[in-house]
């Protein structure tokens, strides 16, 4: 004869109610944006709790805001008689310009990019003339109907192959 | 080299005064009467002039030495009503006397090692003074 013994009663764990939606996406929101802000240094939390960008990026945006309300449209033209860069020569090309004559229309705002350009006068032995001083909008608007027009200068009509732009204008801006 | 001569110079400047600059034969008489290598390892003297009126702060005045390069980039102020005001042979002397003054000034801004600065100050002062360049008043 087989003994059929019942087995003992086990006690039944409380199930613990999972946390609430809401309050799970409030908790993983509030972790990452405290693990956000505290990796950069481009927002921080206000004395009134809310977020806001930095001290030191509120300051760089209203610097190069101004920087943009006083921009310079100039022109390059060559130092002396001799051969300069074209980039609308064909690949590698260079092209005979005159004293005075010109290479290069551009825009710029004060910054790094100055730089590059002042190098680049004594490399290429290039004066820097500046012809409009205004807001940006209005320098590249300056910029883009001298580069246009640069078609029907004197001194481009002279050539055998007149070019369509000017020799250090890459692309028609 | 870097620089599209030994002794370059050149200027960022307003169109209305800009071509008032001798810019030709002053880099000519530097370049055809000196040899930059002479004073030491440096292959490259290059100064840009700006002539703008004061309030312009997009160019500003400044010393870069490339020591890779070997070369020394300065950017000079040359007083924007005096340029406006004057013709080619006054701004020509004013011109000179900024070189002196920016040679003068080189050795105390960077140090450059191999260059003997100090001659080259004393026959650029010599070249200019031969040439006649070194008279006038700048007041």
């Amino acid at each position: 004869m087989v003994e059929v013994l019942e087995p003992r009663p086990v006690k039944g764990r409380k199930r613990r109610r999972p946390p609430s939606p809401k309050l799970l996406f409030w908790l993983i929101g509030g972790i990452l944006l405290t693990a956000a802000y505290k990796g950069t240094d481009f927002i921080e939390i206000g004395d009134d709790g809310k977020l806001r960008l930095s001290k030191k990026r509120k300051e760089k945006l209203e610097r190069e805001v101004e920087n943009l309300k006083e921009a310079e449209q100039y022109v390059l033209v060559a130092v002396q008689n001799g051969r300069y860069p074209c980039f609308n020569c064909g690949l590698n090309a260079t092209i005979f310009l005159r004293e005075g004559e010109v290479w290069k229309y551009g825009v710029t705002i004060y910054g790094k990019k100055k730089r590059y350009g002042e190098a680049m006068l004594l490399a290429k032995g290039l004066r820097y003339h500046i012809q409009f001083k205004g807001k940006i909008d209005i320098c590249l608007i300056e910029e883009k109907k001298k580069i246009f027009n640069y078609a029907l200068l004197p001194e481009n009509l002279r050539r055998a192959v007149p070019l369509k732009r000017p020799p250090g204008n890459k692309i028609d801006r | 080299m870097r620089f599209f001569a030994p002794f370059a110079v050149t200027t960022i400047a307003y169109e209305e005064v800009a071509y008032k600059l001798p810019l030709v034969k002053f880099m000519d008489t530097l370049n055809k009467n000196l040899q930059l290598d002479k004073y030491g390892t440096i292959e490259g003297l290059g100064v840009i002039f700006i002539i703008k009126p004061p309030e312009n702060k997009i160019h500003q005045e400044s010393v870069v030495y490339s020591r890779k390069y070997k070369d020394i980039r300065i950017l000079k102020r040359l007083p924007w009503d005096f340029v406006l005001n004057n013709d080619e042979e006054e701004i020509l002397h004013l011109m000179a006397r900024t070189y002196l003054e920016i040679l003068e000034e080189l050795p105390t801004q960077r140090k450059i090692k191999d260059f003997d600065i100090t001659a080259l100050r004393r026959d650029v002062e010599r070249l200019f003074d031969a040439r006649g360049w070194l008279v006038g008043e700048f007041s």
